[in-house]
């Protein structure tokens, strides 16, 4: 098959087998919640791509939440406190 | 003003129109009515169109309109001597012209395509000049190419006259685009002037298809021209920018295999004209270089199909069918890595295994970051006040005492053993709770272990209404009065655990 040819091509230049996609692939799917429950045999790779998409996506949305909520909170706090000063450290 | 511009052009020409300019100022007060009619929408929609149309395509348009007004005043012509010797230069010139057309540019094919397209719906707005259009325009053409060499667009209305040459021009450029859709994306895509092309479509739309105008409003959401799309093409542009959006079906680049250079173009013209989407113009020029080979391999691929006929060719089929298949995923996973690629921190790898290693380990920290947050934001709140006491003393005291828990690597729910494990020490520097040195903290945080010590800090600080949050490091109510209870140097079970 053709498609085997040019893999073997691909894998005599760049030394990245399939095998190691498919464990990278592995690994990221068991990161995402979603997709943790599931039997791992059956996902596909871009099946776990969308899903990493997304969920980074979301940790972002996550992320910029926080990031608003604990700015809310520094104002709200002397400008010296402890606290406050957490909360710049998490906000950097 | 249009009467000034047909006399300047005659005067200009070389050709024998002298005697006839002159027969054509008295018809021209009568029909230059509605030609200039049709002269303003034309000039309309060049200006609507992109200003890089300009001048060339502007007068291109007004030299159509001033051969449309010839046009109809030449009837004259018809019987004229000189039109046929015109008609036969021109005959003979339009051949030689077509190669050196078609050699620099391949935008002029399209214009001529939308000019013989125009032409076609010409007879429907000059009804009366259908007969002397065609051949009547051909001294002006064949005047303008003269005198004025960038007029090319004018040459292939010339060329409808011979219908036969107007169809092998269009049999000849049929592998390259499709009719103005590949002409008006090469126009916007090359910024060339293919004003004539716009002219003759906006013309049409104009005055021939309502259809063509409710679609072009498809089309005017991505910046185009209302005079853009045509029926069927409106359809595939629809189609296309989904498909840029999602998955690329090839179905409809198979069905018109011609089509792929006006779907790179297109997708160029996307890039440009729907910069707001959430894809990024770089993933989309990937996208469509993607596409170009894409679109090639299956055009390739369609143009073998028909071409095999026997029972072998169940075989070769299959096997093809596979490999598009095949494509179509690899295709499919290539653009979400791409997409992935997009949200990582700026990444300079390009090959899949780093990529992939780069996704998980981003993912892993913004995990991290989001549990560091999530305490931040809960215990911020829960503050005692006295705690500012502690700091500058607890600067020295945590430095060696943050050392073992950066360096224990231990996994966030093992941070109550690492707690029971710090209290002595800590409880020796100071007896209340501890409060960590901001700047300690910082680096912690950088280093990632910021969650030991954030636990760390939870654990001492007398916080029962916060166990909610503690919880996801293992604390819960027991553990939090354990942790109350034990700030006395009372090691527990648990104590030595440290790394």
């Amino acid at each position: 098959m053709s498609s085997r040819r040019s893999r073997s091509r691909q894998s005599g230049a760049s030394r990245i087998t399939d095998d190691q996609i498919a464990d990278l692939v592995t690994k990221l799917q068991q990161l995402i919640p979603e997709l943790r429950r599931r039997r791992s045999d059956k996902v596909s790779a871009s099946k776990v791509l969308q899903e990493t998409c997304n969920y980074i996506r979301s940790l972002h949305r996550e992320v910029d939440d926080l990031s608003d909520r604990l700015s809310e909170l520094l104002e709200s706090t002397d400008s010296d406190s402890a606290q406050a000063a957490i909360i710049r450290s998490l906000l950097m | 003003m249009d009467n000034e511009l047909v006399e300047l052009l005659w005067e200009n020409g070389q050709i024998v129109l002298h005697p006839q300019s002159h027969h054509h100022h008295h018809p021209k007060p009568g029909t230059a009515d509605q030609q200039e009619n049709q002269s303003r929408q034309i000039n309309k929609h060049n200006h609507d169109q992109s200003m890089s149309r300009g001048s060339t395509g502007g007068g291109s348009c007004q030299n159509q309109v001033t051969s449309l007004i010839q046009d109809t005043e030449t009837v004259s012509w018809i019987d004229d001597p000189f039109d046929k010797e015109f008609t036969s230069d021109f005959l003979s010139e339009f051949p030689i012209s077509n190669p050196v057309e078609q050699g620099p540019h391949e935008d002029d094919k399209f214009k001529k395509f939308g000019i013989s397209q125009d032409l076609h719906n010409h007879p429907v707005q000059l009804p009366n000049d259908k007969p002397s259009d065609v051949i009547n325009s051909l001294p002006p053409r064949f005047h303008n190419f003269d005198s004025a060499q960038p007029n090319h667009s004018h040459l292939p209305r010339a060329a409808n006259a011979p219908l036969s040459a107007m169809a092998d021009l269009r049999s000849s450029s049929d592998g390259v685009s499709n009719r103005t859709l590949g002409g008006e994306v090469r126009e916007y895509s090359s910024a060339k002037t293919v004003g004539t092309s716009h002219c003759g479509s906006n013309l049409v739309v104009n005055d021939t298809d309502t259809s063509r105008v409710s679609s072009g409003g498809i089309a005017d959401h991505r910046g185009f021209s209302g005079a853009m799309a045509k029926d069927h093409r409106v359809g595939k542009m629809s189609s296309q920018s989904d498909r840029l959006q999602t998955d690329q079906t090839e179905e409809t680049a198979i069905t018109s295999s011609s089509s792929d250079g006006s779907e790179t173009s297109f997708g160029r013209t996307c890039n440009q004209s729907t910069g707001t989407n959430s894809h990024k113009r770089k993933s989309r020029d990937a996208e469509d270089s993607e596409c170009q080979s894409k679109a090639a391999e299956l055009e390739s691929a369609a143009r073998k199909k028909p071409a095999v006929k026997s029972g072998s060719s169940r075989k070769s089929r299959a096997a093809e069918v596979h490999n598009l298949s095949e494509r179509r995923r690899r295709d499919r996973i290539n653009e979400k890595m791409r997409a992935l690629q997009e949200l990582l921190p700026k990444s300079n790898k390009t090959d899949k295994a780093s990529m992939l290693d780069e996704a998980i380990e981003y993912m892993k920290s913004l995990q991290l970051q989001l549990q560091m947050m999530w305490m931040g934001s809960g215990m911020a709140p829960m503050m005692f006040p006295g705690v500012q006491h502690y700091m500058p003393r607890l600067g020295m005291g945590i430095g060696p005492l943050a050392m073992p828990s950066i360096h224990s690597q231990m996994h966030l729910p093992r941070l109550p053993l690492l707690d029971q494990a710090t209290i002595p020490n800590q409880a020796a520097l100071c007896h209340q709770t501890t409060m960590f040195n901001p700047m300690n903290y910082h680096t912690q945080l950088q280093n990632s272990k910021l969650s030991e010590q954030y636990a760390n800090y939870m654990a001492f600080h007398p916080l029962q209404n916060a166990s909610q949050q503690l919880n996801v490091f293992g604390f819960g109510p027991n553990t939090a009065q354990q942790h109350n209870h034990s700030l006395a140097p009372s090691g527990n079970s648990n104590g030595p655990s440290v790394g």
